[in-house]
């Protein structure tokens, strides 16, 4: 096959060569800057909570001081609080509605209760409690903490299924779930009373206890949303696909934040029940579940503070309405009572902020956060706060001074039409700034024998083959171009190749490993990595934790192709912009966070799906440099589609022709450009002419 | 019949087309031909109101359109049968027709166009209960026109109705196309297989990077030799046959 | 623009805050002027009543609070209990447990001496266990169930009988009618529906009656073909089906016990009595018969203070009896300072623990032997022809074990 470069004589071969060593001492000291940042982040993480908790001990002990009715309002205040950090723990970070949170809440509080009710009462309420429990009976703290501990475990059981929904499904079984419990508790009347007050429990809840839970559910759940764990489930929250695409295995992050979670609103149940000092399942139900509903949607349910502020604001307000409510005498004048205010207010305060501010008053802004920004407004970076104007000539400088030095190809110059132009791109790439950085360009990042195999791909979709033994190989350090014309399964092609499609037949290896039957993430954690063809970025994360989510699963699974989020942030030019929300940027800026996000998994094999679209004549040529720029540093295979013809032929070395899901034709560009078989694809055919049908093509590797 | 001046579209920071200016005139077929990415779909969505334009007018039979709701637009007379032809898949064949006239305010019209149209695609009056995701690649493309028509419209868009169907079957797309235009209905029509359109259009034009780069005839395009560097890059060899 | 909102809500955060503590601070002493102190002295009655005005006990509750309201501007009218003014401070706990100790602090603080608890063990168990600490003794004017008496840790006071009674009337009432068979349907969701028909059932074999089934129901559930079923299969039919449903169940459950052609008796509870159910059922509710707290025959007490609540209020009171246990509840309590003597919370307490055949609206009450859970008459009433008749009114001879 001409033009096919024979392995090991890739571009990025030439630094084949060195020593492997140095790429594990630079793996090492790039884990190790990163554990430090990460310790950093985790330590900001835990002053935040620390500050928050100051800040709500501040607001409960000195309401508490008022008197022993604000005493009480304080402890339930902190209770819920307790709960809605809870249920902020799972659905905040995960995006997933959890109506269930209540639930483990009412479990715990039964078991503790159960196990710390004196026996005497037991044996009025409950006498034939099954497990001996009547004649039980445990110091109050030691039955919460085996209430906390019985109810996480009992949650992680549940959670193995509900961890495998998205969405609205998920939503509707901890709907059950909270359904399922109550009648439960209910119905087993024998453990648990049944519908009327289990009575009797020690009550030991005081502010202290109270204050105690605070502090732990708000480290727990900062912590939590610092953490690498923390950050991947929030990345499946933007977007599960580009999350598993990016490495993270959605199932598994889900399951923990969910683990997390429920312990903590267990924390919670068991403090009510030490409280109240009688409960039924009627206290864990819709009134306690749109109770602290609202106190997170209020807030913000994708930050913690949210959780905490929404608390006190609801807790305010319903205290100011419940006083109103009850028509006292305020300066001198007579208030009639009016019973329902207090609901009343309650609701129109979410439907108001359901509609002005769906994120919540917080949206997901954290303490430190609001505070840092404003202390170091001077020092700091631009942030967020660049123009949008701006921003498009900055990110378009950021492409040509970070790409243009590893192309040498200067902006603006004519594109050479045959690939032999490649040969240009050869100059010294630009060395990342960064402890222990060698030399080299990455060549040792990714095993120079990757090649991805694709043979005799097909897809149907009811009855519509949307490939049809469709065959390819990409190796490394090759640019290989997917054209055809809509419609021709280049995007499924792909999918299948992302493990987003399992095709109905067909073999994909990459270096000799068999992808079928392989997951997203597991494909990603081999190392082939993919952008979109509409963007998927995680919107609401910032760009450097875009690239976190990437880099880190490279830690994980490539240490030697793993660069830190901080080295690539500076690669492509964004440290400018490395904590501004993905969402805000231009459109042509995200598609190069895209491509950066995809780079930072230390790829051997990189996917591009159209990545030259929207983009003008002169903004494709600099593309050209940029990719030639990522195949030289990082040592990887490119394997793109896009519709620009002109761009493809000047970037790829060897070219696929893809057309109702079949390869009509492949070649070097020049042979590509000369099959009339291709230009039937795209203009069809003359009139007169019959249409022509595709050679059998020789198998890839015969001559 | 219809005008259009300088349209602009963008979607979000990028701007898909740069100012387009072209007419169909009644009793046309005109075509829109050019590479993909070139903004085809992008000017049929501009002018049928999916998409509000950023600048340019749109004007239809001498009234402005452009801004306008989708749905006004079609109670104007334009209908369109979108690209991959977005059928509603669970409901019966029976049903995507009854949706096409849905805003049709003269029923008894509407009524005769569902026999008229059944007439014209025989086939869909065999499936009619069916459900329009079990139909085949041909049928579905003969629904899509289909309930296209059920508006009543005066000129039609159509956006790559070649696209996923066999040789044989284009061609008979092609061929309904032309019986439609018999009956007075214009078309315009958004195509990438750009030969076989230009043998029975009218007149075209060629789109590309948001802009037209070339008009003419239909027989005028058809000699030009640029046509093919056009979608192939600018020396590809192949054109030169 | 993102910092200088966190700065506005940080202000709004700490403005609130503070609306909050002139909130705590008002709550003390807004509502009743000089409020004063709690303890032996003042010149006033302070009764403190927290109470299920909106949520799950408001059906009980607000008919009760509103006769509370008019009692004690009768007494005061008449001039006070022993010469003092009674002051009725009414707070919403708005059915949340978690806010019934808060309430009812609230109400200690301003000075309250005795206080009325809501309609449900489950949420006045915070309110008991609160006003324990400062020896301040709860009743429940409209509960029924007797775990009120225990679930906050404290002796507490229904002033209605308990439900043990009046299923136990239920049952003497049904032995009297001769019949010897019974059917029960309970409904764990609720403890009185659970538990009613326990009770009657214990009542009613004592006496020699005999249960031969029962079923299961959910409160709210639109269809009961499934429990008709059953009882239409029994052969022979039971003398008297006995359930603690009540509208709007009551009335679908008998029009499809009578088309289904069971002709049994049906026996219910206090929950019956309202106007509702007879407009639901129409010619089925005939011959239902349920225990309640009174009737008012003429020339009765409950006559009275059902026409005197009337004009109170300027309308009809929607739920007479459940109001009755109101006035009943500030009899109690009158009877108990006077016999105190004073208006200590100790004392009153002592004294409510002692009450022995108190006139009240619904007949007579004594608490004296009584572990909470009082000696009061209960009345039976039938349907008859749409309206409601009453039968009869007594203590049962045999009372089940709460």
């Amino acid at each position: 096959m001409s033009g096919l470069p024979e392995q090991g004589e890739t571009l990025a071969g030439r630094g084949a060569g060195l020593v492997p060593a140095a790429g594990a001492a630079r793996a090492s000291a790039c884990a190790a800057e990163e554990r430090r940042v990460q310790r950093r982040e985790l330590l900001v993480a835990f002053g935040g909570s620390v500050g928050l908790f100051v800040i709500v001990a501040a607001i409960a002990l000195g309401y508490a001081t008022l008197g022993g009715s604000q005493r009480n309002t304080a402890i339930v205040l902190l209770m819920n609080m307790v709960l809605v950090i809870g249920l902020q723990i799972f659905s905040g970070n995960s995006g997933v509605l959890s109506l269930a949170h209540v639930s483990f809440a009412g479990i715990a509080a039964y078991i503790s209760a159960i196990l710390s009710a004196p026996t005497l009462v037991k044996g009025t309420t409950i006498p034939d409690a099954p497990f001996g429990l009547a004649g039980v009976e445990l110091p109050a703290p030691l039955a919460m903490i085996v209430a906390v501990v019985v109810t996480t475990l009992i949650a992680a059981v549940i959670g193995l299924a509900i961890a495998r929904l998205s969405g609205i499904s998920a939503t509707i079984v901890t709907l059950a779930l909270m359904l399922v419990v109550f009648a439960v508790l209910t119905n087993w009347k024998s453990l648990t009373g049944g519908a009327e007050a289990f009575y009797g429990i020690p009550v030991t809840t005081n502010v202290w206890w109270g204050l105690g839970a605070v502090f732990v559910a708000l480290v727990v759940a900062r912590l939590f949303k610092a953490s690498r764990l923390g950050l991947r489930v929030q990345s499946t929250r933007e977007d599960e696909v580009a999350a598993s695409s990016s490495g993270v295995q959605v199932v598994r992050s889900r399951f923990w934040s969910w683990v997390l979670s429920s312990a903590v609103c267990a924390m919670g149940g068991v403090l009510i029940a030490h409280f109240l000092g009688a409960i039924s399942p009627s206290g864990f139900y819709f009134t306690l579940l749109f109770l602290t509903l609202a106190m997170l949607v209020l807030g913000g349910e994708y930050g913690v503070t949210g959780a905490v502020v929404g608390t006190v604001l609801m807790t305010i307000v319903s205290e100011a309405t419940r006083y109103l409510g009850d028509g006292p005498v305020v300066f001198g004048v007579d208030i009639p009572p009016l019973a329902g205010l207090s609901q009343l207010v309650q609701g129109a305060i979410i439907i108001v902020v359901m509609i002005w501010r769906p994120s919540g008053l917080l949206g997901d802004r954290e303490l430190d956060g609001l505070l840092s920004r404003r202390l170091l407004r001077g020092t700091r970076s631009a942030g967020g706060r660049v123009a949008a104007a701006s921003m498009e000539t900055a990110a378009a400088d950021a492409i040509v001074t970070g790409e243009a030095a590893a192309g040498a190809t200067a902006t603006g110059e004519a594109v050479p039409e045959t690939p032999a132009a490649t040969a240009t791109a050869e100059a010294v790439p630009e060395t990342p700034a960064g402890p222990g950085a060698a030399a080299a360009p990455a060549a040792d990042a990714a095993p120079a024998a990757a090649a991805l195999s694709v043979r005799g791909a097909s897809m149907q979709f009811a009855g519509l083959a949307a490939l049809d033994d469709a065959s390819l190989e990409v190796h490394s350090g090759q640019v290989v171009g997917l054209i055809g014309p809509n419609g021709a399964g280049k995007t499924t092609l792909l999918n299948v190749i992302s493990g987003l499609y399992a095709p109905t037949a067909g073999e994909m290896t990459l270096n000799g490993v068999s992808l079928n039957g392989l997951r997203p993430y597991q494909i990603a954690r081999l190392g082939i990595a993919r952008t979109f063809q509409t963007t998927r970025l995680f919107r609401e994360l910032t760009v450097r934790q875009n690239l976190e989510v990437a880099a880190s699963v490279a830690r994980g699974h490539r240490p030697q192709a793993a660069r830190s989020a901080a080295e690539i942030l500076s690669q492509f030019g964004f440290e400018e912009i490395a904590d501004t929300k993905a969402g805000v940027l231009p459109y042509g800026v995200q598609r190069e966070v895209e491509v950066a996000r995809a780079v930072a998994l230390g790829p051997g094999i990189l996917l591009l799906d159209e990545p030259a679209a929207g983009l003008n004549d002169a903004e494709s040529m600099e593309l050209v440099s940029a990719v030639r720029g990522i195949r030289d540093r990082e040592g990887c295979g490119v394997l793109l589609i896009d519709h620009d013809l002109h761009f493809v032929m000047a970037l790829c070395e060897y070219i696929y022709v893809l057309d109702a899901g079949r390869i009509i034709c492949r070649g070097v560009p020049e042979e590509v450009q000369r099959d009339p078989l291709v230009v039937a694809a795209y203009l069809g055919t003359r009139g007169g002419e019959a249409p022509a049908t595709a050679p059998t093509m020789p198998a890839l590797g015969e001559a | 019949m219809l005008e259009v001046d300088g349209l602009v579209v963008r979607y979000g920071g990028i701007e898909a087309l740069h100012g387009v200016s072209l007419r169909v005139d009644a009793g046309e077929i005109v075509g829109l031909l050019g590479p993909n990415g070139a903004g085809k779909s992008s000017t049929l969505a501009g002018i049928m109101g999916l998409v509000k334009p950023a600048a340019g007018h749109v004007r239809f039979e001498g009234a402005d359109i452009a801004g306008h709701s989708t749905e006004s637009i079609v109670r104007g007379g334009l209908s369109l049968v979108p690209e991959r032809r977005r059928l509603f898949g669970h409901l019966s064949v029976s049903d995507n027709l009854l949706l096409g006239g849905a805003a049709r305010k003269d029923k008894a019209a509407a009524k005769r166009d569902r026999e008229r149209v059944m007439d014209l695609f025989p086939v869909l009056r065999e499936r009619l209960d069916q459900a329009a995701g079990l139909l085949s690649g041909g049928e579905a493309q003969q629904l899509a026109i289909a309930r296209a028509l059920m508006s009543g419209p005066r000129l039609l868009l159509l956006d790559e109705p070649s696209l996923g169907l066999a040789p044989l079957l284009v061609d008979k797309v092609f061929d309904l196309v032309r019986t439609l235009r018999d009956e007075g209905l214009t078309i315009f029509i958004v195509e990438q297989n750009a030969y076989q359109v230009l043998e029975f259009a009218d007149r075209a034009y060629i789109l590309r990077n948001g802009a037209v780069v070339d008009q003419g005839s239909g027989a005028e395009l058809l000699e030009r030799e640029d046509l093919c560097a056009q979608y192939m890059g600018s020396s590809a060899p192949a054109c030169k046959t | 623009m993102r910092s200088r909102k966190g700065s506005t809500l940080l202000a709004l955060l700490a403005l609130l805050a503070l609306a909050m503590v002139a909130v705590g601070c008002g709550g003390d002493e807004g509502d009743t002027g000089d409020g004063g102190d709690t303890g032996d002295g003042g010149g006033k009655v302070i009764i403190g009543a927290v109470l299920g005005m909106t949520g799950d006990a408001a059906p009980g509750d607000v008919p009760a609070s509103e006769a509370m309201e008019y009692a004690v501007d009768e007494i005061n009218k008449a001039g006070g209990i022993d010469g003092k003014q009674v002051e009725l401070i009414i707070k919403d706990m708005k059915s949340d447990p978690a806010l019934a100790s808060t309430v009812t602090q609230e109400l200690l603080d301003a000075g309250a001496q005795v206080i009325v608890g809501p309609a449900f063990p489950g949420m006045g168990a915070g309110a008991v266990s609160t006003a324990a600490k400062e020896n301040v003794t709860v009743l429940s004017a409209c509960s029924t169930q007797p775990e009120y008496t225990v679930v906050g840790g404290t002796k507490a006071y229904l002033v209605a009988f308990g439900d043990n009674v009046q299923a136990a009337a239920a049952a003497e009432y049904a032995l009297e009618q001769g019949y010897k068979t019974a059917y029960t349907l309970t409904s764990p969701d609720l403890s009185y529906t659970e538990r009613l028909p326990e009770f009657f059932t214990a009542a009613f074999e004592n006496g020699g009656g005999k249960t031969i089934g029962n079923d299961t129901f959910t409160i709210g559930q639109q269809d009961f073909a499934a429990q008709v079923t059953k009882i239409a299969s029994l052969d022979p039919a039971p003398d008297v089906v006995y359930t603690g449903m009540f509208p709007p169940d009551t009335a679908v459950f008998v029009r499809q016990l009578r088309a289904a052609g069971v002709e049994s008796a049906l026996y219910g509870a206090d929950g019956c009595d309202q106007q509702p159910l007879i407009d639901q059922a129409g010619k089925d509710a005939d011959g239902i018969v349920f225990s309640t707290h009174g009737y008012p025959t003429p020339g009765s007490r409950f006559e009275e203070f059902v026409a005197g609540l009337e004009e109170f209020q300027g309308k009809p009171p929607e739920a007479p009896a459940l109001a009755t246990t109101g006035g009943d509840v500030i009899d109690v309590i009158k009877a108990a300072v006077e016999k105190a003597g004073s208006t200590d919370p100790a004392a009153i307490g002592d004294a409510v623990a002692q009450l022995q055949d108190v006139e009240v609206v619904n007949g007579t009450i004594t608490y004296a032997g009584t572990n909470g859970v009082p000696q009061k008459t209960v009345a039976i009433v039938e349907i008859e022809d749409g309206q409601f008749v009453f039968k009869d009114q007594f203590i049962p001879s045999f009372i089940p074990e709460p």
